[in-house]
C-alpha cells in the first residue's frame, strides 16, 4: 500500500498522506489552496460521511471539509496507514 | 478616519469588533450584494473613528462573493488591522503578506493567543514584527485581553517591508517566517478536540447532530414559551386591551372602520387571533407570537454559530442536501424552518447562488412545516392515532425529496461542491452574542413586521369584502372532487395564508373525519407558507420567481392533497406503492445520472 497515489475520497479514515496533485480547473485550485490544500501538504484524512458527503481532513493544525466532488480530484500519496491524528 | 478589520474566516474577528467598538453597531449589505458587512465607532482619544468589520476572506485574489467585497473595501481604510489565527500561522500568514504587498498602513492583532498557549504553539512575537516590518499585537479578544495595547498602537501602523511576489514565493516565504518564529511542543487530544472529531464521523456525528438539535428545540420552546407566557401576553392583555377596549367602543363596536382597525368581535370581545383587526390581530401576530420565537432562535443559532457547530452540522447533511442541489449550508434555513418559516425566509439570503436560493425557498416554504403547524397537527390529528400524523410528514417529506430532486434535474446550472473550514469548538463570548442578537431582531423588525402589517391588511380587505368566500364558493367542486373535502374546509384553507395554525383552527368544529383531517393538513401543509414569508420570500426572489414558486405550490399542493386522498379513501397502501416505486425510479434516474457525470 505503501506511497500509492489515491483520492481523497478513496483514502480510509485515520490515513497519513501528502498531497501529489490538484485535478481540476483553475477555480478549483485556487479555491483549495486558500485553505492551504496545496501539493507537498501533509493531511490526515479524519472522516468521510456517508450519501457522497463530504471528506474531512487535517490540514495545517485545523480542519476542512471538502465537497464530495472536490475530494475526488485531490490526489494523494499514503504515509502511514494509522496515523495518530494532528 | 476608518479602521479595517480583515482576516480570515473564524479567527474571532467580530469578538474583536465587539471589544472595539460601542453599543451602536448597524449591519448593511455592500451595495449591490448580498454580503453583510457590520460597522461601528471606536472613540481614539477623543475622536470617534469608523470601524468596519470586512467580511472574511483568505485571500486577496477573490474565490467567492464575499472575498470580492473584502477587496473593494480596502482601499476605504486608512488603517487595516489583520486579524490573524496565532493556533494557525501558516494560512493566516498568506493574506497578512497579500496585505503588505499592497502598501496599507497595517497593524496584526495575533488574536487567540491564550488557544495557541494551550495547544504548545510558542511565537516569538518581536521577531514576527521585525519580519513583517508592521507591528505585531497578541491578544485573547474574549477575554479583552490586549485590546487596549492594540488600541494604543494604532498609530504605528505602517505598511511593511516585502515586496511583490508570486503565489509560490509568498507560500514560501510564509513557511520560512513560521519555521523562524514558531515552535510547537507536542500534546494530546483535549476533551473538547476529541469531540470535535466525533462531530464529523459518520455514526457519531448523526446521534450528536440530532442531540445537539433536540436540546436545541427544547431550548428555544422554553425561551419562547417563557416570553410568551411571563412578558408578551401579561403585556397585551393588562396594557393594551383596555386600550383597545375603549377604541371598539368609540368606534361603535361595527362597522368598515371599527373591522379594519380591530376587527370581529368574537362573543362580544376582541379577540388577539381570530379578530383580524390590523390593531388587534395585525400587531399580536408579529409582537405576541412570532417575536418571543425569534428572539429565542436567533439565541440559540448564534450560540452554535459561535461555538463552531454550525459548519459540522452543514457536513453532515452536505451528501442528503447535493442530491436536491442544495449544499450542506442550506440545512440552516430548513431546521430554522421547522421552528418559525419567517427567520428561515431571512436566512435563506445568505446562500451562494441564485439557483440555490430558489430551490432553498421552494422546498423550505412548501415542505417545511412550522411549528406552530406541527403543534396543530398533532392537536387535529393526534388523537384519531399516530399513524394519521405519521402519514402526514411521510408524505411531506417525500414531497420535500422529489421536488428537490426534480428541481435539481431541471434547474440549469449546478451546485459547487462544499468548501468550508472547520474552527475548534469555543465557548462564544456574551458581549458578541449580545451584539449579533441585536442586529438580527432589528433585522426583523425593519424586514419582517411591516411586511406581516400588511398582509393581515390584505387579506384583512379580502375577507370583509367578501371575495374569499366567493373564492371558497368557488373552489368548493374542485375540493370535493380532489380532496373529498366539504365546501366549508375551503374558506379554512384560504385563511391559511394568513396563519396556518389559525386555519387548522377552523377546521376543528366542521366535525371531519380522521382522513378527511389528514388531506386537509396536508394540502394546508403544502400549499402556502404564512403571507409573511411569502412576503419576505418574494422581495428575496422577486415577481417573476416567486411566481414560479407559486405554481410549483399549487400544483404540488393539488398532487400531495389528491394522493392523500388517493391514499386513505380509495387505493390504501396501494397509493403508497406506487409513491415509493416513484420516488425509487426518480433516485435511480439521479444515481445513473452522477455515474455518467462522473466518468464523463
Amino acid at each position: 500500500m505503501n506511497n500509492a497515489q489515491l483520492t481523497l475520497s478513496e483514502l480510509k479514515n485515520g490515513t497519513h498522506g501528502r498531497i501529489i496533485k490538484i485535478g481540476g480547473g483553475q477555480q478549483a485550485v485556487k479555491r483549495l489552496s486558500a485553505l492551504g490544500i496545496v501539493p507537498g501538504k501533509e493531511i490526515v484524512k479524519v472522516s468521510g460521511l456517508p450519501l457522497h458527503g463530504p471528506v474531512i481532513v487535517d490540514v495545517d493544525r485545523t480542519q476542512v471539509a471538502l465537497g464530495f466532488g472536490l475530494a475526488k480530484k485531490v490526489f494523494v500519496e499514503v504515509l502511514d496507514e494509522n496515523s495518530a491524528g494532528r | 478616519m476608518k479602521i479595517l478589520l480583515v482576516g480570515n474566516p473564524n479567527v474571532g474577528k467580530s469578538v474583536v469588533f465587539s471589544q472595539l467598538t460601542g453599543t451602536r453597531v448597524i449591519s448593511s449589505n455592500y451595495p449591490g450584494t448580498t454580503v453583510e458587512y457590520t460597522r461601528g465607532y471606536l472613540n481614539l482619544n477623543g475622536d470617534r473613528v469608523e470601524v468596519i468589520d470586512v467580511p472574511g476572506s483568505y485571500t486577496l485574489e477573490p474565490t467567492c462573493k464575499a472575498e470580492e467585497v473584502a477587496v473593494a473595501m480596502l482601499p476605504h481604510g486608512d488603517i487595516v488591522i489583520n486579524v490573524v489565527d496565532a493556533t494557525n500561522l501558516e494560512r493566516n500568514l498568506y493574506l497578512t503578506l497579500e496585505l503588505i504587498a499592497r502598501q496599507v498602513p497595517l497593524i496584526v492583532a495575533l488574536n487567540l493567543w491564550d488557544e495557541a498557549q494551550h495547544k504548545g504553539i510558542v511565537i516569538d512575537v518581536p521577531k514576527l514584527e521585525t519580519l513583517l516590518g508592521v507591528p505585531v499585537v497578541p491578544m485573547a479578544a474574549i477575554r479583552g485581553e490586549g485590546i487596549k495595547q492594540l488600541v494604543a498602537r494604532l498609530p504605528e501602523a505602517r505598511s511593511g517591508t516585502v515586496t511583490w511576489q508570486t503565489t509560490d514565493e509568498r507560500y514560501a516565504t510564509v513557511g520560512r517566517i513560521v519555521r523562524q518564529v514558531q515552535r510547537v511542543t507536542h500534546r494530546h487530544h483535549t476533551l473538547l478536540e476529541q469531540l470535535e472529531d466525533l462531530s464529523v464521523m459518520p455514526l457519531t456525528g448523526f446521534i450528536l447532530g440530532g442531540l445537539v438539535l433536540f436540546c436545541a428545540f427544547k431550548i428555544i420552546r422554553f425561551i419562547g414559551e417563557g416570553l410568551i407566557g411571563f412578558l408578551c401576553e401579561p403585556l397585551f392583555e393588562n396594557w393594551y386591551r383596555p386600550f383597545l377596549q375603549k377604541l371598539s367602543v368609540a368606534l361603535g363596536g361595527t362597522g368598515p372602520l371599527h373591522d379594519l382597525l380591530i376587527g370581529q368581535l368574537i362573543n362580544g370581545q376582541i379577540d388577539f387571533v381570530q379578530s383580524l383587526g390590523i390593531l388587534s390581530t395585525g400587531l399580536y401576530v408579529p409582537l405576541a407570537m412570532v417575536f418571543p420565537y425569534i428572539v429565542a432562535f436567533y439565541l440559540v443559532l448564534g450560540f452554535l454559530e459561535d461555538f463552531g457547530y454550525l459548519p459540522r452540522l452543514a457536513v453532515l447533511f452536505d451528501g442528503l442536501m447535493h442530491r436536491v442541489g442544495l449544499h450542506g449550508y442550506a440545512i440552516i434555513p430548513m431546521i430554522l424552518g421547522l421552528g418559525c418559516n419567517v427567520p428561515a425566509a431571512l436566512s435563506i439570503r445568505n446562500l451562494e447562488s441564485h439557483r440555490q436560493k430558489f430551490i432553498a425557498s421552494t422546498l423550505m416554504a412548501i415542505a417545511v412545516p412550522c411549528f406552530s403547524q406541527t403543534a396543530m397537527i398533532f392537536a387535529l390529528v393526534g388523537p384519531h392515532g399516530g399513524l394519521y400524523v405519521g402519514q402526514i410528514f411521510l408524505t411531506l417529506f417525500c414531497v420535500w425529496l422529489t421536488l428537490g430532486l426534480l428541481l435539481n434535474r431541471q434547474l440549469a446550472g449546478y451546485t459547487p461542491s462544499l468548501l468550508v473550514e472547520i474552527p475548534p469548538y469555543r465557548l462564544p463570548g456574551v458581549k458578541v452574542l449580545a451584539k449579533k442578537l441585536y442586529l438580527r431582531i432589528s433585522h426583523f423588525f425593519k424586514e419582517a413586521i411591516p411586511f406581516i402589517l400588511l398582509g393581515i391588511l390584505v387579506v384583512n380587505l379580502a375577507y370583509l369584502s367578501g371575495f374569499i368566500h366567493l373564492l371558497a364558493r368557488a373552489c368548493e367542486p374542485l375540493f370535493a372532487f380532489f380532496f373529498g373535502l366539504p365546501g366549508d374546509a375551503a374558506i379554512a384553507l384560504l385563511l391559511g395564508f394568513l396563519r396556518k395554525d389559525v386555519a387548522l383552527g377552523i377546521l376543528a368544529p366542521l366535525n371531519l373525519t380522521p382522513e378527511q383531517l389528514v388531506v386537509a393538513s396536508t394540502v394546508l401543509a403544502v400549499y402556502f407558507p404564512c403571507l409573511a414569508t411569502f412576503l419576505i420570500l418574494l422581495r428575496e426572489l422577486g415577481w417573476q420567481d416567486m411566481l414560479k414558486v407559486t405554481g410549483i405550490m399549487l400544483v404540488t399542493a393539488l398532487a400531495a392533497g389528491t394522493f392523500a386522498n388517493l391514499a386513505l379513501n380509495r387505493l390504501g397502501l396501494l397509493a403508497w406503492i406506487g409513491a415509493g416505486i416513484l420516488l425509487s425510479l426518480l433516485i435511480l434516474l439521479e444515481v445513473t445520472h452522477r455515474k455518467k457525470e462522473a466518468s464523463a
